[in-house]
């Protein structure tokens, strides 16, 4: 670089020239001085801020900034504005609130035959990985962003790895049902309402997501974590063991969610 | 003195004295009034940031519009955090954190790291023999420069050097340690110098 040192006017607007090698400098490992190729930087440097204090300011952004702040309006918008442990806590409640609804008021006859080891299991696998997904969707944007590949793969390996095990008993007569001509039948009933327990918990994590333009990310832990959630109420609900009922009925509740999220956000 | 002038001059210093160790008008206790209800509290923070903000968007955002938007919404994201924010913390750092984080899921969606500096300007890197540049035309040759480093340097210069951030709040937003965001600082500076080697008398020629 030259050595030339007749430093360029920076108009006053910003840092003299030895403040400029100062701050240069701070960056130089401890004992280093700085040289005049040093300096030649730190008068570009200086240039290129000067000239960019130059340019345009933005302030016909903050009229449209303040008619978006207006336009937030109504449930969606309280419920993004609430601390983030409030909505997370909203978050979780609102699968326990679904799961225990159904354990309450649709218990699954077999309840006493089933496998105490194994219900609890498998509650918690669901319930567990639905509040680590929801967790990570609802992450604030002042945090490092959330990756969806993980937990989403996660969930759909312990959905249908659990549905294709071996079934859990066969001595209840509830527990026996599901296959021949009443498989799909009986599938796409389980189907149905998983959907319909799942729907109303994704929304919900949708309106607390604060996302404007909500990554695809933060979309699919959404399903993903409504599609578990689905799957452990079906658990406490439906009394057939049968691994290809759960497989067929059950696991693919996830990944119905999970395709039309992807579909819906355009894969973007 | 007399009574009505010691009164006088008592007024006046608890009128200029500092009620607290943090400056009257600082970042935080404009947040504070935001979230207590003054929304001229937030447009005077927009003010203040959002110029610097849309410098550090325009770096690498290739659509002017697109790095309008991304300060828009890191502006929109301060409003819907308001209540995380505790108090104590520093809101610059925080701020800064959202907006690169919503720039880096900018990025995500269009599925590249970032746009290449090359795409901003259909200018080529100066060579040595081109006719002295003109201030702007070196300034802008040093930001095409800064578009060709990789993006952790550049942000950290950018942080550093055109913010004039301390490198402890650089680290602090980048979730670095402080050495750490020296060291990456020291490199981008020092690929820059390679990279501006030739603009000999560009600077003299700017004047």
């Amino acid at each position: 670089m030259s050595s030339q040192d007749d430093h360029l006017d920076v108009r006053g607007e910003y840092l003299d020239k030895d403040e400029a090698l100062q701050r240069l400098s701070e960056a130089l490992p401890d004992g280093v001085a700085p040289d005049g190729a040093d300096r030649q930087l730190a008068s570009l440097l200086s240039l290129a801020a000067a000239e960019q204090s130059l340019e345009d300011h933005p302030d016909d952004m903050l009229a449209d900034l303040r008619r978006i702040k207006d336009r937030e309006r109504g449930v969606g918008h309280m419920l993004r504005s609430l601390p983030t442990p409030q909505r997370l806590a909203l978050a979780v409640a609102s699968i326990l609130a679904t799961v225990g609804a159904f354990r309450a008021f649709r218990p699954r006859p077999d309840w006493v035959e089933y496998p105490e080891g194994r219900m609890w299991i498998a509650a918690g696998l669901f319930g567990g990985l639905a509040i680590a997904s929801l967790g990570r969707s609802l992450r604030p944007m002042h945090r490092p962003l959330p990756r969806a590949g993980g937990l989403v793969a996660a969930g759909v390996v312990v959905a249908f790895g659990l549905a294709a095990l071996p079934a859990a008993h066969s001595n209840h007569h509830a527990s026996l049902g599901g296959f021949g001509p009443l498989l799909l039948e009986h599938a796409l009933h389980c189907l149905m309402v998983g959907i319909a327990a799942a729907a109303p918990l994704f929304v919900l994590a949708r309106w607390l997501d604060r996302g404007a333009h909500s990554a695809l990310s933060r979309v699919l832990l959404a399903a993903g974590a409504a599609g578990l959630a689905a799957n452990a109420a079906l658990q406490m609900t439906c009394p057939v063991t049968a691994p290809v009922h759960l497989l067929l009925g059950h696991a693919p509740v996830g990944i119905l969610l999970l395709a039309t999220a992807y579909g819906i956000r355009g894969g973007k | 003195m007399g009574p009505v002038a010691a009164v006088f001059a008592w007024v006046l210093r608890r009128l200029l004295a500092p009620d607290s160790p943090s400056r009257p008008d600082s970042d935080e206790e404009l947040f504070a009034a935001y979230v207590g209800g003054d929304p001229q509290a937030f447009d005077q923070l927009f003010s203040r940031y959002a110029s610097a903000l849309l410098a550090l968007m325009r770096k690498q955002v290739r659509k002017d519009e697109d790095a309008r938007d991304l300060v828009q919404q890191t502006f929109l994201h301060l409003h819907r955090a308001r209540h995380d924010f505790r108090p104590g913390a520093a809101l610059r750092p925080w701020l800064y954190t959202i907006a690169l984080n919503l720039r880096r899921e900018h990025f995500r969606k269009l599925g590249r790291r970032r746009e290449d500096a090359r795409d901003l300007t259909d200018r080529e890197m100066p060579r040595s023999e081109q006719p002295d540049l003109g201030r702007g035309e070196t300034a802008h040759q040093v930001r095409t420069a800064l578009g060709l480093l990789p993006e952790g340097q550049q942000v950290v210069i950018h942080l550093h050097w055109f913010e004039g951030l301390p490198f402890a709040e650089v680290a602090e937003i980048l979730g670095l340690t402080q050495s750490a965001a020296k060291v990456r600082a020291h490199r981008g500076y020092k690929a820059l110098k390679q990279m501006l080697n030739d603009l000999d008398g560009g600077v003299d020629g700017a004047v």
